[in-house]
């Protein structure tokens, strides 16, 4: 039930934007998001989502898979839709009745809300669908590594992020299993007040819980079995590269965001 | 031939060692025991029988109260006084004692099923070009090479235990500890991995000590140590072992069917040898028999 759960779902692949060296891919992810936010107008947030298209046809990962990304925050962005529908009023009115006005620029402005938090979320499935959740934190580990006093506790939190994500689906399959077992068992999970629905719970958590502390003590002997002894003096196999096309993907991106910023003064209104 | 495994007269409470040492509850004691190089041993004993105190003290997970385990010569108790010292001490053994334990999910680290083979090298600091190597051999070793950019979750779990000894084969090391790797798996997933550790130990010499309680797993080692409540009970051939089926019993196993078979029929007064191990010697005594 809960397995449909895409958590930094990673799709192994061989294109550029696979191949590219997770740092860059990762700085310029959160150059992205940020550059999203900068948008003024439409000429500008069109420009974005040429290039995430561009991007995305790139990576070579199906536009089906991508639309996936979308669909747990569909709600999120009707909600946001509506709000924007109702609270803007300038423009011409189309449609009024008691409190709600909707008008032109409640739709513009929806949509362009809409628009924007799509390519966020999509901007950062194509990291994630790109680069292994390992890599991820291991680029994040690198980026920060300069940070030299607070280098072992980088490692650190990079090696729990790595088990966290390891661990997710394990868990979630642990407490399918432990549902199933209390439900045989006469467990009533789907009716009752929503106290009573909490209560019914707390016999999935508490196994739940021991097990994961049992986990915690293999996994740590298991790891130490393997000589893990924290960051120092460990090397990695997969070797982080600045490649010719790492230095396109930033140039690009550097000309995207100078292109949106001149958008962004030419055209000083929405649309 | 070298040993690579010795214990020395080992004892060993997971409670505090008081005075009054008759009182201590001991999970190992007074063990002697040497595993040559190249040898397949299989242990076997009851639940709580120490097994897994013993898998443990073999690589310095735990360290003997009295005795000392012996890994290539080297004591697994630490060095010195000196951290850093005690942490290279203790990476070179269990460099050369890797562990392969029960659960395939709780030992698999990383993410991706290459990654989590590279995490071994990558803890002893060996060159990247090198890990990549070792990985890709230590996965064809296995047979898991296909597998090597899939998730750890969905494979099988025959498959998983596979990842598991390749991201120990990695390390190099020159002795396998097997921890009742094959009691969470259904018959297939045993069969692989019993398949795996086999090949591991005909075509490249490995050392294998495989804790089981399956006796069919036990029968084809070329040694048997058989453990209860601690102290090593039998340890021989498995002919030699489970001729013994009384006493086997007595501490809670079982004999290999073909052998409890034989021991009935000789127990009826035909003339079969007790020490059949498996359905084809059996076959083979019987057809004997019958021709006389
Ligand atoms: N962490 C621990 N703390 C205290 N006592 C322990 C601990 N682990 C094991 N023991 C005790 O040590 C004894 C030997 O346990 P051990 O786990 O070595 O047995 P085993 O042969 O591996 O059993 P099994 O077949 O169940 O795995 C048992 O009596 C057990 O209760
Ligand atoms: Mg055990």
């Amino acid at each position: 039930m809960m397995k449909d759960i895409t958590i930094g779902q990673y799709f192994p692949g061989n294109s550029v934007i696979h191949r590219m060296d997770p740092r860059m891919k990762l700085v310029l992810t959160f150059l992205y998001i940020i550059v999203i936010f900068v948008c003024k107008n439409f000429y500008s947030l069109g420009a974005m989502v040429f290039a995430l298209v561009l991007m995305v046809l790139f990576s070579q990962i199906p536009v089906k898979t991508i639309l996936k990304s979308v669909k747990p925050i569909f709600i999120i962005i009707v909600f946001t839709a509506i709000l924007n529908v109702l609270y803007t009023t300038n423009g011409t009115i189309l449609f009024e009745w008691k409190f709600i006005h909707i008008s032109t620029g409640g739709i513009y402005t929806a949509v362009f809300m809409v628009i924007r938090i799509i390519s966020l979320v999509v901007a950062s499935s194509l990291l994630t669908y790109t680069t292994s959740p390992t890599l991820i934190t291991d680029a994040i580990e690198r980026l920060l590594s300069p940070l030299k006093f607070m280098r072992n506790s980088v490692h650190t939190i990079a090696m729990m992020m790595t088990i966290a994500l390891r661990f997710i689906p394990t868990l979630i399959e642990e407490f399918d299993k432990i549902t199933s077992a209390q439900k045989a068992r006469g467990a009533d999970l789907e009716t009752g007040t929503l106290v009573e629905r909490a209560k019914a719970l707390i016999p999935i958590f508490i196994p739940l819980f021991i097990t994961s502390f049992r986990r915690a003590y293999e996994l740590a002997y298991a790891m130490e079995c393997r000589c893990y002894h924290g960051g120092e003096g460990r090397t990695r196999m997969k070797q982080m590269k600045l490649h010719g096309f790492d230095v396109v993907g930033l140039v690009f991106m550097v000309v995207v965001t100078a292109g949106v910023v001149s958008l962004n003064i030419v055209f000083p209104h929405l649309i | 031939m070298e040993e690579i495994l010795k214990f020395d007269n080992v004892s060993f409470s997971y409670d505090e060692i008081t005075e009054d040492t008759s009182r201590t509850e001991y999970a190992i004691r007074n063990v002697s025991l040497s595993i040559k190089t190249g040898e397949y041993v299989a242990v076997l004993g009851h639940n709580g029988s120490g097994k897994s105190t013993f898998a443990k003290l073999c690589n310095g997970i735990l360290v003997p109260d009295e005795g000392q385990v012996l890994v290539n010569g080297l004591s697994t108790h630490n060095p010195s006084d000196d951290e850093t010292e005690n942490l290279e001490h203790i990476m070179k053994i269990r460099k050369d004692v890797g562990m392969v334990f029960q659960n395939p999910d709780n030992q698999i680290v990383a993410t991706i099923v290459e990654e989590d083979v590279a995490f071994g090298p990558e803890n002893l600091g060996v060159d990247p070009l090198e890990i990549r190597k070792r990985v890709d051999e230590s996965l064809k070793a296995v047979g898991m090479y296909e597998y090597r950019g899939h998730e750890p979750h969905k494979l099988s779990g025959g498959q998983k235990q596979r990842v598991a000894i390749a991201g120990i084969l990695a390390m190099q090391p020159r002795c396998l500890v097997l921890d009742e790797s094959t009691a969470m798996l259904d018959p297939r997933g045993r069969r692989e991995v019993m398949n795996t550790v086999r090949k591991l130990h005909d075509d490249l010499g490995m050392t294998v000590v495989f804790i089981t309680h399956f006796m069919d797993e036990a029968v084809t080692a070329d040694r048997v140590v058989v453990m209860d409540k601690g102290h090593v009970i039998m340890d021989g051939t498995p002919k030699e072992v489970f001729k013994n089926a009384e006493r086997l019993r007595e501490v809670g196993l079982d004999v290999p069917q073909a052998t409890e078979f034989s021991i009935e029929l000789s127990k009826i007064g035909l003339n079969v040898p007790t020490d059949t191990l498996n359905t084809d010697e059996c076959v083979e005594a019987l057809s004997a028999l019958l021709e006389e």
